[in-house]
């Protein structure tokens, strides 16, 4: 489905759909989207049903499992209010335009499948479509003394249309040197279980994103999407690089943070 | 031979599409509803504006064929066109000169021109006489150089555009390394779309030819280690001499 | 073709290995993509006429039938020749039996991939026909004994160096010549070819349902050359070529073109209204149009499927994927390789054999964004893994260890506890085998992983505990 994202007053309150991959792999991704929220004034309420999108299952082919999957996200989610933010292009594009895809027989699932997914925003996308605010960011005196560059993950520019935010949310942190990547938004090769199933071609897709982004000199690849970030982050560790993969949630995290330690993230 | 099998795989296509046979519904999708007197209103004002805007669309195909790889010269009367074209022929050294039989040589004197520089050109037509099309492909195949007239060019794409018919084969512009094509004021049509409605008008009045060839610029390859190369099958080298 | 859809893993292995066809293979995207590209912004509402392109290809295919039996009527009345072909082989014996009536001895082939579905060429030869490919890469192909590899670059795999041993056992040249010499010997050679031909094999880019006219997009000049000097000409078409009006062309050539080379247009559109006309100078005095389903009708008839129909066969898909131009060409086991190829080869050939091509994508969507008429492969491709999961017996191929595998992921992403339990069981489990968190090898499935990458262990403390450290005052 279409959303369009426009400018509303800013809520009080924000849902937050964590995802799967997050949640249990680089937890610091979600806590770095509460406290850039919470800075902004925003309350985070965490449904604690959660569990995955489906994604995983619907891509693989196996829509009866993964609509069990999706109905139990829509269980969970349509019995809240107001924005659901998401820091994950794929999961966000998952409920926005796929949910319609599995559900397009079922006209009773179909209006909770809209409701619920008229409500999911993209981080990156709320922030600057939704709050509005040219220099958002830079009013809460974003700094973070790095270099870094950052890579298009193709359902966040592809599926849902995000292909200015992040980037214009990156240039308002003073002191942050944004280093172009030669075909950035060709695909790092991830793709879900194409990485395991044709790990081959999925690998090779990945040595081209790593040598691409090591050319450029960045100490870190900054994206916004999680399945992405582990898998080039996995190929820099088995080739004992030291640049690290960072979420943009994570960078303006510690660039709004009051305290601005350095970070401890993980590569 | 005539259709064969027509029926039976008609009858799977509708099978396949659920559909009863029958006119569709026309969305505005396509251009095929428009009705025959539109088309020739259509066909008109092209006509007109080929005329009433000559000179800039002369001077946007003098730009967009250099673009595609003509080589081109602009010049202000017949005479001095046909004095380039001879120019052209001797500078490449060429001494089998074939010419189509076309209006625009009796206003361009080419003959006289290439005869002054001890070039005696060809002409490539057999009348239509089915015997003697050997002749003509080998001649066209022997030839250095073809020069043509030109149909109408196009200014979006750098395109002359050509009707085999009586008089003008379809080899002659294709078979000799070098073709030079003449083109006349008033004969520029700003992109495609304007050339199909004169073509559509003329398939409506069952003045249609057998074919119709666009060129825009030398024949071309890029099959071998992706570098484009010039003049694999069809000309090396192609003149434009725009008369206006 | 006979289908080899099931040696995609090998192919790509093979492939990825080849370092000289990983090099030509890079001048897809800084070639022809980038050259889309430009053409793309320097196009005055590019968008817009992609949609109506893609608006004038909707209708036509939902009305196929329609336009069909329009063109046939005005070939026909053009004094044209119009055979229905259910299948290859069908289309192939309509043609040997012409060129046998005929007394032909030598047929140029122009570009037609859907000649390479019949396999054409070859079937010629095998019954004594002398059958030459005249595109320069088609040539090249032809003479290495090869597939395609490109839908519009056959040959781009092969390396200027290996051209030239090509050509120089063939004719004895030099075999460190450059492509404008390899190009020279292989006008030579095509140009005696051409003279001598009595039959010749296109394909067809547009047929033009109101007037009868097949349209040829070319730049080497090939198809001009086999429109132009036999007596007869066959034209071979895939039954969705078709566009309903001439005025229609301006738009469909426009949008083809660049998409396909980033070119303005080619250098010939060939335009062909039936056989040659009485008071012609030349041109060829027979046309035939041959019109082929050969599995076609199976992407019709599901609605899912159709779009693939509208496919104009730019290649812009291709140069798009950074699959393709890993795995390249042969790969796919079939006539048409890349994005769409991943599409239609299996529906064509066999869904259950071709069980890989859809899944051999990352579903990044480049194929989509470049398509002249908005073809959403992607969603094809989800489609196509559905069916090979659960679709009727003759399409599914899935191991019973996924099946089950899927079925305890559901199990355990039903409810929040299972999902939270289940993270942590994995991280005790894994702990010992990980170092720092990370494990670098792992049984399979997930050794596919770990074979180039190191995989994290879940969290201790997954994101569900810290925010509810968090709530009861646990603080940042």
């Amino acid at each position: 489905m279409t959303v369009q994202p426009t400018k509303t007053p800013r809520p009080e309150r924000v849902q937050l759909f964590v995802t799967c991959l997050v949640d249990q792999f680089r937890p610091e991704v979600g806590e770095s989207v509460v406290n850039v929220l919470e800075r902004l004034h925003i309350e985070v309420d965490f449904p604690e049903g959660q569990t995955c999108c489906g994604q995983p299952a619907f891509n693989s082919g196996f829509r009866d499992e993964a609509s069990d999957v999706a109905r139990h996200f829509l269980d969970v989610f349509d019995a809240t209010e107001g924005p659901i933010i998401v820091p994950s292009g794929s999961c966000g594009a998952m409920v926005r335009n796929f949910y319609e895809e599995m559900f397009e027989d079922d006209p009773a699932e179909m209006e909770r499948v809209r409701r619920v997914g008229e409500r999911i925003y993209e981080f990156t996308e709320f922030l600057v479509d939704v709050l509005g605010q040219d220099d958002l960011v830079a009013e809460m005196g974003a700094q973070l003394e790095a270099n870094a560059t950052y890579h298009q993950c193709c359902h966040l520019e592809r599926e849902l249309g995000v292909d200015h935010q992040p980037q214009q949310l990156l240039g308002q942190v003073k002191g942050l040197e944004m280093l172009p990547m030669y075909r950035p938004e060709v695909c790092c090769g991830f793709g879900g279980t194409f990485a395991v199933k044709f790990s081959d071609v999925s690998t090779a897709m990945l040595d081209e994103k790593l040598d691409n982004a090591a050319a450029t000199g960045a100490s870190m690849i900054v994206a916004g999407d999680t399945g992405c970030i582990m898998h080039m982050a996995g190929g820099l560790r088995r080739r004992g690089s030291n640049q690290q993969v960072r979420h943009i949630a994570e960078i303006l995290d510690e660039a709004t943070c009051p305290t601005n330690h350095a970070a401890e993230g993980r590569a | 031979m005539g259709i064969t099998g027509r029926d039976v795989f008609l009858g799977r296509v509708r099978d396949a599409l659920g559909r009863s046979p029958g006119a569709p519904e026309l969305d505005g999708a396509t251009h095929i509803g428009l009705a025959v007197e539109d088309v020739r209103r259509s066909a008109d004002d092209v006509r007109r504006e080929m005329s009433e805007s000559g000179d800039a669309l002369l001077d946007a195909i003098t730009e967009s064929a250099a673009m595609a790889g003509w080589k081109v010269r602009r010049v202000a009367s017949p005479e001095d066109a046909a004095d380039v074209v001879a120019e052209i022929c001797s500078e490449a050294g060429a001494t089998n000169v074939l010419r189509s039989d076309q209006d625009v040589f009796a206003s361009i004197p080419v003959d006289a021109a290439l005869e002054s520089k001890g070039i005696s050109p060809g002409v490539a037509t057999v009348g239509g006489a089915g015997d003697d099309i050997p002749t003509l492909k080998q001649a066209a195949f022997d030839a250095d150089v073809g020069i043509t007239g030109v149909d109408y060019a196009i200014a979006e794409t750098g395109t002359v555009v050509l009707h085999p018919r009586k008089g003008l084969s379809r080899l002659v512009s294709l078979a000799p390394g070098r073709h030079i094509a003449i083109l006349n004021w008033g004969d520029v049509l700003p992109s495609l779309d304007e050339l199909f409605t004169l073509e559509r008008a003329d398939f409506n009045d069952d003045a249609i030819h057998g074919s119709m060839n666009l060129i825009s610029g030398p024949s071309r390859t890029g099959d071998i280690a992706a570098k484009i190369v010039e003049g694999i099958h069809g000309p090396f080298e192609v003149h434009l001499v725009i008369v206006g | 073709m006979l289908p080899t859809t099931d040696r995609f893993k090998k192919g790509a292995k093979e492939t990825l290995a080849d370092p000289v066809i990983q090099m030509s293979m890079e001048a897809v995207y800084t070639g022809f993509h980038t050259n889309r590209q430009s053409a793309g912004s320097a196009t005055e509402d590019w968008d817009g006429q992609r949609d109506r392109g893609r608006a004038i290809k909707e209708h036509t295919i939902a009305n196929l039938d329609y336009y069909l039996e329009m063109l046939t009527d005005k070939i026909d009345g053009n004094g044209g020749n119009v055979f229905f072909a259910e299948d290859s082989a069908a289309a192939t014996e309509y043609i040997l039996n012409l060129a046998r009536a005929r007394d032909v001895k030598t047929v140029i082939k122009s570009k037609s991939m859907v000649s390479e579905e019949m396999s054409l060429a070859h079937e010629m030869e095998a019954v004594g026909i002398e059958a030459v490919e005249t595109d320069l890469g088609e040539y090249i192909i032809q003479l290495a004994g090869e597939a395609p590899y490109h839908i519009i670059a056959p040959a781009i795999h092969k390396s200027q160096d290996q051209v030239a041993e090509m050509f120089s056992e063939m004719t004895g040249t030099d075999p460190g010549q450059t492509p404008e010499e390899l190009t020279t010997t292989a006008r030579g050679v095509l140009r005696e070819t051409f003279q001598r031909a009595d039959m010749s094999v296109t394909g067809v880019n547009f047929a033009v349902a109101e007037s009868g006219s097949i349209v040829l997009v070319t730049n080497e000049g090939n198809g001009r050359m086999c429109t132009s000097i036999p007596r007869v000409h066959v034209a071979v078409m895939g039954m969705e070529k078709i566009v309903p009006s001439m005025q229609d062309l301006g738009m469909m050539l426009r949008i083809l073109i660049r998409s396909a080379t980033g070119q303005r247009i080619s250098s010939y559109v060939t335009m062909i209204n039936g056989p040659r006309r009485d008071e012609e100078e030349d041109g060829p005095e027979e046309f035939h149009l041959v019109i082929v389903d050969n599995g076609r009708m199976k992407l019709l008839a599901d609605p899912k499927l159709r779009e693939a129909l509208y496919c104009l066969r730019c290649g812009a898909c291709l140069n798009a994927c950074p699959v393709y131009r890993k795995v390249g060409g042969h790969s796919y086991g079939w006539v048409y390789p890349g994005p769409i190829g991943a599409v239609v080869s299996p529906v064509m050939s066999g869904l259950q054999q071709g069980k890989d091509l859809p899944f051999a994508s990352s579903l990044c969507g480049a194929c989509r964004e470049v398509c002249p008429v908005r073809i959403d492969i992607p969603n094809m491709l989800l489609h196509l893994r559905q069916k090979v999961v659960e679709g009727p017996p003759e399409e599914r191929n899935i191991g019973r260890i996924e099946r089950l595998g899927w079925k305890a992921w559901r199990f355990g992403n039903m409810n929040s506890n299972r999902f939270h339990a289940g993270g942590k069981i994995a991280h005790f489990l894994g702990w010992p085998f990980a170092r720092k968190g990370m494990f670098s090898r792992l049984p399979p499935p997930l050794s596919g992983w770990t074979r180039s990458r190191d995989l994290p262990i879940p969290a201790s403390s997954p994101f569900r505990d810290r925010f509810k450290k968090r709530q009861s005052g646990g603080g940042e």
